[in-house]
C-alpha cells in the first residue's frame, strides 16, 4: 500500500481539477473509488432517506483491467487478472474447474455493471436484509474504557457497525444473496455451500429459499453438535444438511468435491474470501457494502472518517468487507483480530496470520496453519466461524504489505468481551465478533482522545448461548 | 386470582392475600409519606379510585383536546381514544389499588409532557435508528404473492413489515426502549417487568443494560424451566430473574408478583408493561410507542406505490404489534384492519387464546376488556402454541375497535400456524415467530377473497429463531397435536419426577425400578391425592432397574465436567444430572415402555401416521403424558442422530418407521459427551431453579437469588 501512495496523490489532484464541487468528497475517497460517476455521488449526498440506495456494485471498482492507468502495485490490492494479490491468491485448481471459474468470472464482471442486477440486489439488501445497518455509538462501552484508564480526557469513542441486525443475524447474507443471484443468472438450479458456525449455511439457505433454488449445505459433525439450532433453521428453510466428518475445512472440501461432480447444474457458494479466483474478489465486493455504508455514516455522524477499524478475522470476509473501502485512506488504521483459542503456545488456536506459513489450500495461496510436511493443522476457536486453518489471500497481502495490523484474542477474552457488551449495551454479540471486541482492551489505552473506533459487530450471539452456558458463567454474572 | 387483585380493591388491604403481614403493614402505612414527586396529591385522598383519577385531569384534558382537533374529521366521540379517564368506549380505565394511582398519574403526566419534549423525541429517534435498527423495511414478498395468485393470474400483493429485523428480533424493543428512557427521565433507577415466554423480559433486560438501570424480571418458575435459554439471556444482560412459585407459577402469577413489587417500591421503580393491556395510561403509552410501525408503513407505502395499504394484518395476543400497525390507519376508513388471534386446538376445544372471538367483557390487570373467563369471572388458562399470544385478555383498544366494527378479528389454530411457519420459511427464507405465523396463516383464508392487486401489509412482528426447536419437534406427522401438549405442559418436568420416583421407591421399598416403570410410579404423586380412601391401585412394575443404575453412573462420569460445582446437594447426587440421565433413560427405555404399556395400541396409532389420533384423548392424557414425552424425546434424539449420521438422503421420512427398530445400542456407544441443546438448556434451568438459597456454593451458586 505504501508504494501506491503516489498514485493516490496523483489521482486526487487530477480528480480535484476535473470535478470542482466534488473535491471535498473526493479527497476522502480512495483511488479505488475515483472512477465513480459524479452523478451518483451527488445523488448519494442528496438522498436523505434512512435507507439509502446501497449501489453495492455500481459504485465499486470497475472490473479488472478496465482502468489502464493503474500501476501494477495498485492492482495487487484488487487482485490482478489472475486474482493475485501480490504473491497470494491465484487459481490452484484442477483443469476441469478452470472453465466454470472463467464463466463465473465473466458473469461477475458483467453483473458489476449491470443495472438490472444491481437494482434487484439493492432492493433485496434494503427490504430483505434490512440494510443499511446502523453505526451505533456505544456510549456505555466508551465510558467503561474511560473509567478503566482513569484518565480525565475523553478517551477514544467506540462505534459498532451493527451487522448483527441483518437478516439471519450476520453479515453473511450480503454475500449469499448476491451470489445466489449470480447462480440464478448462470442457470444453476442447485447451490452447494459449506458452513462452520452455521451462519453461512443459514444465509445460503435463506437466499436459496428466496430465489427458489435447491440448497445443500455441508457441515462438520462437530459443528452440527455445537450449532444445532442453526442446523434446524437450515432444514426449516428447506436446505439439505449433509454432515461431514471433521470441521469447516473438511466440509469445504466435501462441498467443492460435490460441486466438481455436478458442474453443470450446481453452483458453489463460497461464503468467505478464500478459494480460487474469482471467489475472494466476488465475496469481497458483495461484502464491501459494509465499509461503504460505514464511510457514509461516519460522514453523517461526525463528518469525517473513522480512525481505527477493528474486525475479527477467521478467513476474513467481514474484515475485508469493512476494510476494503478504506484501503486507500492511509490515515485509517485497520486492525484485524484472530482467534488465539487457548493461547498461541497451546497449539489450539486459529491464528493463521500470527503463526502460519505461506502455502496453497483450497485453490489459492495464502497463510495457512500447517505442519512441517505441509499438512493442514486442525484449528481451534470458541467462535466456530473463526475456525479455519487458512485466511483470505487479500488479508495475507494486507499483512505482508503492512497496510493492516493483525492481533489475536483468546477464547477466554472473547467470552469476557461478549459478557461485557451484553451488560453494558444490551447487545449480545456473536463469539466471533467478541474477539474483535476483546482486543479493545489492549487497543483502547494506546489511542488518543477522541479517536473514532469502528468495530464490526458481525453477528448476533443467539447461536452461541449454548456454548456460553456450557462454559458456565463466572460467578460475577449471577 | 389476579383480576381479583387488581379489580376489586379500592383499598390496599384487600389485595394482598399472600403477602406477609409485615409487608402489608408497610403498604398501609407508607403511601402518605411516600409522595415526594411532582403532581403532589391531596392528603385526604378519596378512597374511591374513580375519583382519584381526576388528579390526572389537567394534562389529560389537554391531550384529549389535541386529539379532538387532530381527528376532527371523523366522529369525535368515536375516535377519542382514550378519553380523560383512559377509556376507550366502555373499555380500559384504571381498576387499580389506591397505592398505584399516584404512580399512574405521575406516569401519565410525564408521558404527556414528553410527547412534546423535543429532546426526548430526538433521543428516542436516535436510539430507534442506531440501536434498534429502524426503520424496518416494508418487503414485497414475491414468492408468497405468487403462492396466493389465483389460476387466472389475479391475486393480492403481499408486503411484510419486517419488525423481525429489529434488535432482539421483535417489535417489543420499540416500547421497551421508550419506556426505559421515560423511566430515566422520571429519575427511576429500578425497572421491573414480568414475562411469560421471556421475550418481553429479554427486551426489557436489553434496554436496562443499554441505559444502565437495575432490572428485575419476574417469571413463573414453570416458565423459567421451559424457557431456560431466555432466562440465561436475561442474566447475561445483567438482569435479575426472580422465579415466582405461587399459584400456577406462570405468567399471571408473575404479573401479580411484579405488581406487588411495584406497589412496595413505587417511588424508585418503573414497571415496564410489554403490551397494550393494563391500566391507563399503559395501553395508550405502549400504543404510541409502537405507532412508529404504522407511521413507517404509511411512508413506505407512499414511496413504494404511492398510496395506502388496502388491508393490514397482524396477530393479536395482548395486541401491541397489531395496535402499533393499526393506530396510524384507524382514521383511514378505507383501510381494512384484520387481527388474528390464536385458536389453539380449536375454538371449541376450550384450549385457545381467542379472547375477542370467544371472551366476555371483564376486568383484568387493571383494565376492562374482553377476557377469557368462566361463569364465576375466574380467568381461564389460555392456550396457544406461541407463548406470546398465550394471554387471557386483550388490549382495551382492540375490544373497542371490535365493538365499533372498525377492525375485524379472526382466529387461527396451532396447526394452521405451524403450516404457515413452514410455508413462509420455505418460500421466503424468513423464519417467522410462531406469533407472526398466526397472521401469516390467516392469509390462506383472506387472500382468495381479495380483489386483484389489493395490497396487503402484514406485520412480521418477530423472527422465529426461538421457535425453531419447538416447531421442528412438531413436524412429525401424527404426533402433532399431542406433542404440542407434551411440550407445553410437561417438558422438563417429567424426567425429573421419574428420577425422584426412581429414588423414592428404591429407598422406601428396597426395589430398584426400571426407569420406565419410574414414570408410572412418578404419576402416583399426582394421582394418589385424588383417589378415594382405600382405593386399590395396581401398578405394573414392568422391570427392574439394575440396567439403569449402570447408565446413571456411566452418565454421571461423562458429565462430571458439566455438573462441576453443582454436586453434593442431594444424597444420591443424581438429581444434578437428572435431565440428562432421564433423557438417556428414556432413550434406553423408550422402546420397552411402548411395548409394555397397556396403551400400546394407542401410542402405535399415534406414531404410525396412517392412523392419526382423533382427539387428544383427554381422559387418558395424564397417563399418556409420560409415555408421550418419552416418545417425544425419542424422536428428538432420533432426529439428531439422523442429522449427525446422515445415512439416508431424506431422513425425515424414515424416522417414524425407524422408531420400532432397535437402535439403542448404537446410540449409547456412539454418544458424544455433549448431547443436544435441549439437554444443556434443561440442565441449566434445573440448576437455576433449584439453586434457591444455596448461594455461593459452587461456581454457579449465585443463581440462587430467586425468591
Amino acid at each position: 500500500m505504501r508504494c501506491s501512495s503516489s498514485v493516490v496523490d496523483g489521482d486526487r489532484s487530477e480528480d480535484g481539477d476535473g470535478r470542482g464541487g466534488e473535491v471535498e468528497i473526493r479527497d476522502e475517497k480512495t483511488w479505488a473509488s475515483l472512477s465513480r460517476g459524479g452523478e451518483e455521488m451527488r445523488y448519494r449526498e442528496e438522498d436523505e432517506r434512512h435507507h439509502r440506495v446501497s449501489n453495492v456494485l455500481r459504485t465499486s471498482d470497475p472490473p479488472l483491467g478496465s482502468v489502464p492507468t493503474r500501476t501494477d502495485e495498485s492492482q495487487f490490492l484488487r487482485g490482478d487478472g489472475n486474482g493475485r494479490f501480490g504473491r497470494f491468491g491465484g487459481k490452484f485448481v484442477p483443469e476441469t474447474l478452470i472453465s466454470p471459474l472463467r464463466d463465473l468470472e465473466d458473469e461477475f464482471n458483467f453483473v458489476l455493471n449491470d443495472h438490472e442486477f444491481q437494482e434487484e440486489l439493492t432492493t433485496a439488501l434494503r427490504d430483505y436484509v434490512g440494510r443499511e445497518t446502523p453505526v451505533y455509538f456505544a456510549g456505555r462501552l466508551t465510558e467503561h474504557y474511560k473509567n478503566i484508564s482513569q484518565t480525565t480526557g475523553g478517551g477514544p469513542e467506540i462505534y459498532l457497525k451493527r451487522e448483527d441486525l441483518s437478516h439471519c443475524g450476520s453479515h453473511k447474507i450480503n454475500n449469499a444473496l448476491g451470489q445466489a443471484m449470480i447462480a440464478r443468472r448462470l442457470g444453476c438450479k442447485r447451490v452447494v455451500a459449506a458452513t462452520g458456525a452455521g451462519q453461512q449455511g443459514v444465509a445460503t439457505a435463506a437466499a436459496c429459499a428466496k430465489f427458489s433454488m435447491e440448497c445443500t449445505v455441508f457441515m462438520g459433525t462437530a459443528d452440527i453438535e455445537k450449532q444445532s439450532s442453526n442446523v434446524l433453521s437450515m432444514k426449516l428453510l428447506g436446505a439439505q444438511v449433509k454432515s461431514v466428518e471433521g470441521t469447516f475445512k473438511d466440509a469445504s472440501s466435501e462441498a467443492i468435491r460435490n460441486w466438481v461432480g455436478n458442474l453443470e447444474t450446481t453452483y458453489y457458494l463460497s461464503g468467505t474470501v478464500v478459494g480460487p479466483h474469482p471467489s475472494p474478489l466476488m465475496v469481497r465486493e458483495f461484502q464491501s457494502v459494509i465499509g461503504k455504508e460505514t464511510r457514509r455514516q461516519a460522514k453523517q455522524l461526525w463528518g469525517g472518517k473513522p480512525d481505527v477499524l477493528v474486525a475479527c478475522v477467521g478467513s476474513g470476509s467481514n474484515a475485508l468487507g469493512l476494510f476494503h473501502e478504506f484501503l486507500g485512506d492511509e490515515d485509517v488504521r485497520l486492525v484485524g483480530v484472530e482467534a488465539a483459542g487457548l493461547g498461541l503456545d497451546s497449539g489450539k488456536h486459529s491464528a493463521t496470520l500470527a503463526v502460519g506459513d505461506v502455502g496453497v489450500y483450497h485453490g489459492s495461496m495464502s497463510y495457512l496453519l500447517q505442519d512441517d510436511q505441509g499438512q493442514i493443522l486442525k484449528p481451534h476457536s470458541i467462535g466456530v466461524g473463526l475456525e479455519y486453518p487458512g485466511v483470505g489471500p487479500e488479508i495475507s497481502f494486507l499483512k505482508e504489505s503492512g497496510r493492516a495490523e493483525f492481533y489475536t484474542a483468546t477464547g477466554q477474552e472473547a467470552v469476557q468481551a461478549c459478557m461485557l457488551l451484553s451488560r453494558l449495551e444490551g447487545i449480545i454479540p456473536a463469539l466471533e465478533a467478541s474477539h474483535a471486541l476483546a482486543f479493545l482492551d489492549k487497543l483502547v489505552p494506546t489511542l488518543r482522545d477522541g479517536a473514532k473506533v469502528v468495530v464490526n459487530c458481525s453477528g448476533r450471539g443467539d447461536k452461541d448461548l449454548d456454548t456460553l452456558i456450557q462454559r458456565g458463567m463466572p460467578s460475577s454474572l449471577c | 386470582m389476579l383480576d381479583s387483585v387488581m379489580a376489586t380493591s379500592g383499598t390496599a388491604s384487600t389485595f394482598r392475600p399472600s403477602v406477609s403481614a409485615s409487608s402489608r403493614l408497610t403498604h398501609l402505612r407508607s403511601p402518605p409519606s411516600k409522595v415526594p414527586l411532582f403532581t403532589p396529591l391531596p392528603s385526604s385522598r378519596s378512597r374511591s379510585f374513580s375519583v382519584s383519577c381526576t388528579i390526572a385531569k389537567d394534562p389529560t384534558f389537554l391531550m384529549a383536546e389535541a386529539e379532538n382537533t387532530k381527528t376532527a374529521g371523523s366522529d369525535p366521540t368515536l375516535w377519542k381514544r382514550p378519553d380523560s379517564f383512559g377509556r376507550f368506549g366502555k373499555f380500559g380505565g384504571k381498576y387499580v389499588p389506591e397505592t398505584l394511582m399516584h404512580a399512574l398519574s405521575e406516569l401519565e403526566t410525564a408521558f404527556y409532557s414528553l410527547a412534546t419534549d423535543d429532546d426526548f423525541q430526538r433521543e428516542l429517534a436516535g436510539i430507534l435508528k442506531d440501536y434498534v435498527g429502524r426503520e424496518s423495511p416494508l418487503y414485497f414478498a414475491e414468492r408468497l404473492t405468487e403462492h396466493y395468485r389465483r389460476e387466472n393470474g389475479e391475486g393480492p400483493l403481499i408486503y411484510l413489515k419486517r419488525e423481525d429485523l429489529n434488535h432482539t428480533g421483535a417489535h417489543k424493543i420499540n416500547n421497551a426502549v421508550a419506556q426505559a428512557l421515560l423511566a430515566k427521565r422520571l429519575g427511576k433507577k429500578r425497572i421491573i417487568a414480568e414475562t411469560g415466554a421471556g421475550q418481553h423480559g429479554v427486551a426489557t433486560a436489553t434496554v436496562c443494560a443499554r441505559f444502565g438501570l437495575q432490572c428485575i424480571i419476574y417469571m413463573g418458575a414453570q416458565d423459567m424451566e421451559r424457557q431456560a435459554l431466555n432466562v440465561f439471556r436475561m442474566r447475561l444482560l445483567g438482569a435479575e430473574v426472580r422465579g415466582v412459585h405461587s399459584g400456577t407459577a406462570t405468567l399471571k402469577d408473575a404479573t401479580s408478583e411484579a405488581i406487588r413489587d411495584w406497589v412496595t417500591n413505587v417511588e424508585t421503580t418503573h414497571y415496564i408493561l410489554g403490551s397494550v393491556a393494563g391500566p391507563h395510561p399503559y395501553p395508550m403509552m405502549v400504543r404510541d410507542f409502537h405507532a412508529v410501525i404504522g407511521k413507517e408503513t404509511r411512508r413506505q407505502a407512499m414511496e413504494k406505490w404511492g398510496g395506502k395499504p388496502d388491508v393490514l394484518v397482524a396477530c393479536v395476543g395482548g395486541g401491541s404489534n397489531a395496535m402499533g400497525l393499526f393506530h396510524e390507519f384507524v382514521d383511514d376508513t378505507e383501510v381494512r384492519m384484520i387481527g388474528v388471534e390464536a385458536a389453539g386446538f380449536g375454538l371449541d376445544s376450550g384450549k385457545h387464546a381467542a379472547t375477542l372471538t370467544k371472551g366476555d367483557v371483564g376486568v383484568l390487570h387493571g383494565a376492562m376488556s374482553y377476557l377469557l373467563q368462566d361463569d364465576d369471572g375466574q380467568i381461564i388458562e389460555p392456550h396457544s402454541i406461541s407463548a406470546g399470544l398465550d394471554y387471557p385478555g386483550v388490549g382495551p383498544e382492540h375490544s373497542f375497535l371490535k365493538d365499533m366494527g372498525r377492525a375485524e378479528y379472526y382466529s387461527v389454530t396451532d396447526e394452521e400456524a405451524l403450516e404457515a411457519f413452514k410455508r413462509v420459511s420455505r418460500l421466503e427464507g424468513i423464519i417467522p415467530a410462531l406469533e407472526t405465523s398466526h397472521a401469516l396463516a390467516h392469509l390462506e383464508k383472506l387472500c382468495p377473497t381479495l380483489p386483484d392487486g389489493a395490497r396487503v401489509v402484514l406485520n412480521f412482528s418477530g423472527r422465529g429463531d426461538k421457535d425453531v426447536q419447538t416447531a421442528i419437534n412438531l413436524y412429525y406427522p401424527g404426533v402433532l397435536d399431542l406433542s404440542i401438549v407434551s411440550l407445553k405442559t410437561w417438558d422438563g418436568l417429567n424426567t425429573k419426577e421419574a428420577l425422584e420416583a426412581f429414588k423414592r421407591v428404591s429407598r422406601l421399598e428396597g426395589i430398584i425400578p426400571a426407569l420406565e416403570t419410574s414414570h408410572a410410579l412418578a404419576h402416583l404423586e399426582k394421582r394418589c391425592p385424588t383417589l378415594s380412601d382405600g382405593a386399590r391401585v395396581v401398578l405394573n412394575f414392568s422391570g427392574r432397574g439394575d440396567k439403569d443404575v449402570q447408565t446413571a453412573i456411566k452418565y454421571l462420569e461423562k458429565n462430571i465436567a458439566m455438573a462441576a460445582g453443582n454436586s453434593a446437594q442431594n444424597d444420591l447426587d443424581v438429581s444434578n444430572n437428572t435431565p440428562i440421565i432421564a433423557q438417556e433413560a428414556s432413550i434406553v427405555s423408550g422402546r420397552a415402555s411402548i411395548s409394555e404399556s397397556v396403551l400400546t395400541t394407542n401410542v402405535r396409532g399415534v406414531f404410525s401416521a396412517t392412523n392419526p389420533p382423533i382427539s387428544p384423548l383427554r381422559d387418558m392424557l395424564s397417563i399418556l403424558s409420560h409415555l408421550l414425552s418419552v416418545l417425544g424425546r425419542l424422536l428428538n434424539q432420533e432426529k439428531k442422530l439422523q442429522v449427525s449420521q446422515q445415512e439416508s438422503e431424506d431422513s425425515d421420512d424414515n424416522i417414524i418407521t425407524d422408531l420400532t427398530t432397535p437402535f439403542t445400542d448404537r446410540l449409547l456407544r456412539d454418544r458424544p459427551v455433549k448431547h443436544s441443546t435441549k439437554v444443556t438448556e434443561m440442565a441449566a434451568t434445573l440448576h437455576a431453579t433449584r439453586g434457591r438459597g444455596k448461594r455461593g456454593r459452587g461456581r454457579r451458586g449465585g443463581h440462587g437469588r430467586l425468591g
